[in-house]
């Protein structure tokens, strides 16, 4: 059933190329996890150095964080490889910029390298030690990096914010929350930030930091009951209206307003004997609307893969997965072609 | 200009001698437990809570105005006395407590936003009714002292639609919502004596914008608003000695500030007669007085400092002259919202 389905929305996937007009998608859309028969046979996937094919550049491209340390890259509609970058220690949260450039926090090397859109070496180096940097957001109105760093159990991590790779960075911590895993800028320039999943004496909260505000503020984000509890929360993403909280096998909507946020809906993204690891990406090529798309991190006991389902519909199935070069994917960044 | 004299905000003074009517809480109010018991009288019951609410022994037979705030970061109302702000009750179990408004009982309804519920509280802080508003964001109301009638405020709709009013006769039964096509987001409103209803809110392009739901009408209309900027709606309410309407901005000046400004009103314009700026305990600006409550000669309401200049705290200031509080309390606070006043 599932392959008859992902079939079916292979075809899906072509008529959205269509529909959002990346005109790149070539006739066919290639079969999940099917390494291209066009990938030079020099290239290795688990070599010492990066690379990417010459015409990753000119296409959406979707870069996935490994648990074996790479950052695997692919064309985001054909879902086949385009290059891997190395010498990262452990690659985790991604977030993109404007420009299409892709920052990827290695929590181990404590620094979050910017990549541009295709390139194999880093344009820029955030030091963000002694923090361990598990996400990071680029604010959409300043361009600022925010960095949600969690430090472990016995220690307090914080949100550091930078406002370029050479200024000093800014952090902020909570007492309430410790630590942090995910953190999403609204288009607003407002961050809401969460310490994610936590398995010592905290509970998942989240705080907020007003645009220039200079404290985080914590906030209680409403869920879709009243008595609402949150736990396994993976991220915070901007899905063009609302903010995106992902908790294992669903996304919440959430409008936040003057320091009050508010509930809007879920999304439910479904797939058999596999669990989320998110954070999820949420695909948006429009100014100003929607996403329209969501892909994130999963894996089981015999599969570790990322998929895709439609957003904000979600669905029981994914519409398309890559299995090629995943290894327990946590991070993930969509990147568009300029 | 059409003629406006008592609104809900100061009408409160000639209901003062109703709340007498409000029975006395049970003995055993000062370990009134949300949970279990919920509510001292009636059908009505909040979700549950961990927390216990509290009731001072002596708000049992107080008489005299009460100072009601929503703090939706604790999720709990807070009574204070007027005008010491000494705390007389910490009412606990809401889900999202948020906008406030009282009527000739001596009553404050509360805006639920998360739970979808108007809750209706006594003078002594006992839950008595509860309205739910499926589908809606409740944030804030107003009464009508000429009709009974409760307008609640839906922010927005999930849905990606606007907001709406919803007006409930004689505060129960099903709300008629009642828009302004060129509002998007509702925030704060309040009744004039004649029963018009005045409610601000954000355009749809974000801007703010300041409408009215004339008496018996079937839609609202856009206030246009001269002699100054309103960036971010917050409250409304009628000033029945000027007979001029105060409107709050969170964002006075576009920056985090918060400050009220007085309006005449006539016929579809409102003019700007007064800006009042309020400080907080340091002598700084107050960052952001999301919801106030006029009472005789003075304002009451907190300070949701986001800004990190000082503690959240409540406070009063004189009525029209602002500046430095003439009361505070900041001991309780985390995001304070609405404020209403019992009498």
């Amino acid at each position: 059933m599932r392959d008859h389905m992902r079939n079916t929305v292979a075809a899906a996937i072509g008529a959205a190329v269509l529909l959002t007009g990346c005109t790149g998608a070539p006739a066919g859309v290639a079969s999940p996890g099917v390494v291209p028969e066009a990938l030079p046979t020099s290239h290795v996937l688990h070599g010492d150095r990066s690379w990417m094919t010459p015409d990753a550049a000119g296409q959406d491209l979707l870069y996935v964080s490994n648990g074996n340390g790479e950052v695997t890259v692919y064309r985001y509609w054909q879902r086949t490889l385009v290059g891997v970058l190395t010498d990262m220690t452990k690659p985790m949260g991604e977030c993109v910029d404007k420009t299409g450039d892709v920052y990827v926090a290695d929590f181990g090397a404590e620094k979050i390298l910017e990549f541009a859109h295709g390139g194999t070496k880093p344009i820029a180096t955030f030091n963000d030690a002694p923090d361990s940097p598990y996400a990071c957001s680029i604010d959409p109105t300043s361009g600022k990096l925010a960095v949600a760093n969690d430090d472990g159990s016995s220690a307090q991590g914080n949100i550091a914010v930078w406002t370029s790779a050479s200024s000093a960075r800014t952090t902020y911590s909570d007492s309430t929350l410790g630590n942090f895993q995910g953190c999403g800028f609204d288009g607003s320039g407002n961050l809401l930030a969460t310490n994610g999943v936590v398995d010592y004496s905290k509970k998942t909260g989240f705080a907020w930091l007003p645009k220039n505000g200079t404290k985080l503020i914590n906030i209680n984000v409403p869920g879709p009951s009243s008595n609402w509890r949150w736990g396994a929360v993976m991220g915070v993403q901007w899905d063009g209206k609302f903010l995106a909280i992902d908790e294992e096998y669903a996304i919440y909507r959430i409008s936040l307003m003057h320091g009050q946020a508010y509930y809007v809906g879920t999304s439910e993204m479904f797939a058999e004997e596999e669990n989320n690891t998110g954070p999820y990406a949420i695909y948006n090529n429009t100014q100003g609307g929607q996403g329209t798309q969501v892909v994130g991190g999963m894996h089981g006991e015999s599969v570790s893969e990322v998929a895709y389902w439609d957003y904000p519909a979600g669905g029981s199935e994914p519409i398309a997965t890559i299995t090629h070069g995943v290894d327990k994917a946590f991070g993930v960044a969509i990147s568009l072609k300029k | 200009m059409n003629a406006r004299s008592l609104g809900i905000a100061l009408s409160l003074s000639s209901l003062a001698a109703c709340t007498g009517a409000a029975a006395p809480p049970p003995a055993d109010q000062s370990a009134f437990n949300r949970a279990t018991t919920s509510v001292a009288r009636g059908p009505f019951r909040l979700h549950a809570d961990r927390r216990r609410s509290w009731f001072a022994a002596e708000l049992a037979h107080k008489q005299s105005s009460l100072l009601f705030v929503s703090d939706s970061g604790t999720a709990d109302v807070y009574v204070y006395s007027l005008p010491a702000l000494k705390l007389m009750a910490t009412v606990t179990g809401f889900s999202q407590p948020q906008g406030e408004c009282s009527d000739n009982k001596g009553n404050v309804w509360i805006a639920d936003t998360n739970a979808q519920t108007m809750y209706e509280l006594s003078h002594h802080g006992r839950l008595v009714n509860e309205i739910k508003t499926t589908g809606a964001y409740p944030v804030s109301c107003a009464w009508d002292a000429t009709t009974g009638d409760l307008a609640v405020m839906s922010l927005f709709n999930g849905s990606g639609t606007s907001g709406d009013v919803l007006v409930y006769a004689s505060g129960s039964g099903s709300g008629v919502p009642y828009t302004n096509p060129s509002q998007y987001y509702y925030d704060f409103g309040g009744y004039d004596s004649e029963g018009n209803l005045f409610f601000d809110g954000l355009d749809t392009n974000g801007n703010f914008i300041l409408s009215e739901l004339p008496r018996n009408a079937s839609s609202a209309e856009t206030i246009k608003v001269s002699g100054g900027t309103i960036y971010y709606p917050g409250m409304v309410a009628w000033n029945t000695a000027k007979r001029e309407l105060v409107v709050g901005d969170q964002s006075c000046g576009n920056s985090y500030a918060s400050c009220l400004y007085t309006l005449g009103i006539s016929g579809k314009a409102g003019t700007i007669s007064r800006e009042i700026a309020l400080k907080n305990s340091s002598g700084g600006p107050i960052c952001d007085l999301v919801q106030g409550a006029l009472l005789n000669g003075e304002v009451a309401g907190s300070d949701f400092d986001f800004c990190g200049s000082s503690p959240s705290a409540t406070y009063v200031w004189a009525f029209p002259g602002g500046g430095n509080p003439t009361n505070s309390n900041a001991k309780s606070d985390s995001v304070p919202v609405g404020a209403a006043v019992s009498k």
